[in-house]
């Protein structure tokens, strides 16, 4: 679980500096802080051992690179909220990103901007 | 010709003429010479005739002082209008003095050299010549008919002090003989593919090579017509992989000696082989101690197994598995030695034709390493969606043949926006997106399958809307190993751009754009 605590902390103090632009942006896209909770709930049911279908019904993958072993996800309703997680894929051939891959490690709900590419 | 000079005939103010005389006497049994005298007889210049026609003259020396003068001239000699170009040379070759000039049929150009150094009179590019100018050499070209020219030439030098008019002679610049050769032989052509092919001959007077296929334009033919065919301008295509011969016929003015530069005709040629071609392989990289499948891609393979033989490099002992139905593809195993040489080598495919005749392919290389290392990072499949993003799938090979071998290594991109390290990047407006500068998504494992790549429009936009400057990301997708350069990163490709900008489009809608890979989405702003 450590290799996005680095992140979590940097992520926090980016929504300081925020530009007019941002503020705007995260005010048009991103409920109240009270909805967090509803978040951090979501982020609670991603556990290891689940398939990856039980993640991407809370969560959709962000933009940029993904891998079957490594994904990055975005929290539907504020996409400057993101989890990272990792499969054990399941080995069917011809069919990476299977929905019955298994999380094998979930880092820290944390805010980002979003990867874009 | 004063008796021609009626009014009549000839105009009364007319001070010069082209004369021809045309004779069915044997050749050298005439000589015709032409003279003028004053009405004394006392005083008077002869030149002989020529019939030597010549795409360049070289002449010298002429002569310009209170004493002395020269008077230069070309005239053009052919059917058509033609275009001279006369250039004076002076201090030992080192300066030159360049003038233009269409010519007409029968038409001459003259050049008074006193009159240009005397009244300064610049050349084509604004020079003139020096005032205490007085000797250096000359030379005549015909631009318009570089194979068989059409210009004559005549100088004449007159010397005040006695009365002397003396008649110059340059030399005719033919090319040397046995010089005329086609430009490949043997000539590669790629099966189905074009080989493009054409004629040089060496210039007698400058002794360098020069371009004369127009003078061979028409004349091209190959012996074996299954094998390779060749159009009007010396352009072969491959039909089939084989050997066959290619030649083709033109007429050039020939240096035999000074002042005879006859025409003849050439008749240049060489080989014609028609290659099987190497596009790529797959992997393109292998490890040393393993045995591993290359599929070989490419065209004019034998769709005969026992036909087609693969040359690697040291170390590699190849045997050739399989070839595809329409002859593009070749399986081959290549079974690395342990102590097989670390390194890039060649392979090639050598195809045995119809005709019994081997021709190999182009060479295409294959590295060898030690180790298991990710190699061939390729587009799978693009697409563009709905939202204006641009959606990839890259898949990658090992080196061993074997993904599995590469489950220690990591694969990933990094993606730089303007002005990095500066982070976070604000998108310009009315695009309204920040990104962290570079960023840096969660790596893959080697072993993977397969990675996605979604390049996203921004969050939303900002009205009113207007155009904006396009702005680059460049991406950069990389792989390390941890037994491989001690862990640092390689890159797979060389860095990929990521472009977006908003236009007004031509059917006055305003739209985002993004371009990467030669793949374009483009997609409506909202609420117009």
């Amino acid at each position: 679980m450590k290799f996005r605590f680095k992140m979590l902390v940097m992520g926090l103090l980016l929504v300081l500096p925020l530009g007019a632009n941002q503020q705007r942006n995260l005010s048009q896209n991103c409920p109240p802080c009270g909805d967090f909770t509803e978040a951090l709930k979501d982020y609670q049911r991603i556990k290891v051992g689940i398939p990856r279908k039980e993640v991407e019904k809370y969560f959709e993958r962000g933009g940029g690179s993904q891998f079957p072993s490594a994904a990055h996800y975005n929290y539907p309703k504020c996409h400057y909220l993101h989890v990272d997680v990792k499969f054990e894929v399941s080995g069917k051939e011809g069919k990476p990103f299977s929905p019955d891959d298994t999380v094998l490690e979930v880092s820290r709900l944390y805010v980002d901007y979003p990867t874009m590419d | 010709m004063a008796a021609l000079q009626d009014g009549k005939t000839l105009p009364l103010d007319a001070n010069w003429a082209s004369v021809i005389i045309t004779t069915n006497s044997k050749p050298d049994e005439l000589m015709a010479v032409a003279a003028s005298y004053d009405a004394t007889l006392r005083y008077g210049a002869q030149t002989p005739f020529s019939d030597q026609l010549s795409h360049q003259w070289k002449g010298g020396m002429w002569e310009y002082d209170p004493y002395h003068n020269s008077i230069i001239t070309a005239g053009n000699g052919g059917t058509k209008p033609t275009r001279a170009a006369f250039t004076i040379f002076y201090n030992q070759g080192t300066q030159r003095y360049d003038l233009e000039q269409t010519l007409q049929p029968d038409e001459q150009m003259w050049m008074d050299v006193g009159k240009l150094i005397g009244e300064h009179l610049p050349d084509k590019n604004g020079k003139t010549l020096p005032a205490d100018l007085t000797s250096g050499s000359y030379e005549f070209r015909d631009l318009a008919n570089t194979g068989v020219g059409t210009l004559f030439e005549g100088k004449v030098i007159y010397d005040k002090t006695y009365g002397h008019v003396t008649y110059g002679c340059a030399a005719c610049c033919g090319y040397k003989l046995n010089s005329v050769l086609v430009w490949f032989d043997p000539l590669g052509v790629p099966f189905q593919g074009l080989g493009y092919d054409g004629v040089n001959a060496t210039d007698s007077c400058s002794l360098q090579n020069f371009d004369v296929s127009d003078s061979f334009y028409g004349g091209w033919s190959t012996a074996n017509t299954s094998v390779a065919t060749v159009d009007h301008y010396g352009t072969h295509t491959g039909v089939s992989v084989g050997s066959t011969t290619s030649s083709t016929y033109g007429d050039l003015q020939m240096f035999l000696k000074s002042w005879n530069c006859p025409i003849q005709r050439e008749s240049p040629g060489g080989g014609a082989n028609v290659k099987p071609t190497i596009s790529s392989l797959l992997p393109s990289t292998g490890t040393v101690g393993k045995t591993l499948t290359i599929v070989i891609t490419g065209s004019g393979f034998s769709t005969t197994l026992a036909n087609n033989t693969v040359q690697a490099g040291s170390g590699i002992a190849v045997t050739v598995v399989s070839v595809s139905t329409d002859g593009t593809t070749i399986n081959a195993s290549f079974a690395i030695a342990p102590n097989a040489p670390v390194g890039s080598s060649g392979v090639t495919v050598t195809v045995k034709a119809s005709d019994g005749s081997t021709v190999p392919s182009n060479s295409v290389n294959f590295t060898l390493v030690a180790v298991a290392i990710p190699t061939d990072w390729t587009i799978l499949s693009e697409a563009p969606l709905n939202s204006g993003a641009l959606f990839f799938q890259y898949v990658w090979s090992s080196s061993t043949g074997a993904k599995a071998d590469l489950s220690t290594c990591s694969v990933g991109e990094t993606v730089f926006y303007p002005n990095y390290p500066t982070t976070p990047y604000v998108w310009p407006l009315p695009m309204v997106q920040s990104t962290q500068n570079p960023t840096f998504p969660p790596t893959g494992k080697g072993s993977d399958a397969v990675s996605e790549d979604t390049n996203y429009p921004p969050g939303s936009y900002q009205q009113p809307y207007s155009a904006t400057n396009p702005f680059t990301a460049t991406q950069r997708w990389w792989w390390s190993c941890p037994y491989y350069n001690n862990g640092s990163p390689n890159n797979f490709v060389p860095d990929l751009s990521i472009v977006r900008k908003i236009f007004k489009d031509t059917d006055g809608f305003w739209k985002y754009q993004i371009t990467k890979s030669g793949y374009t989405n483009t997609v409506k702003l909202p609420n117009q």
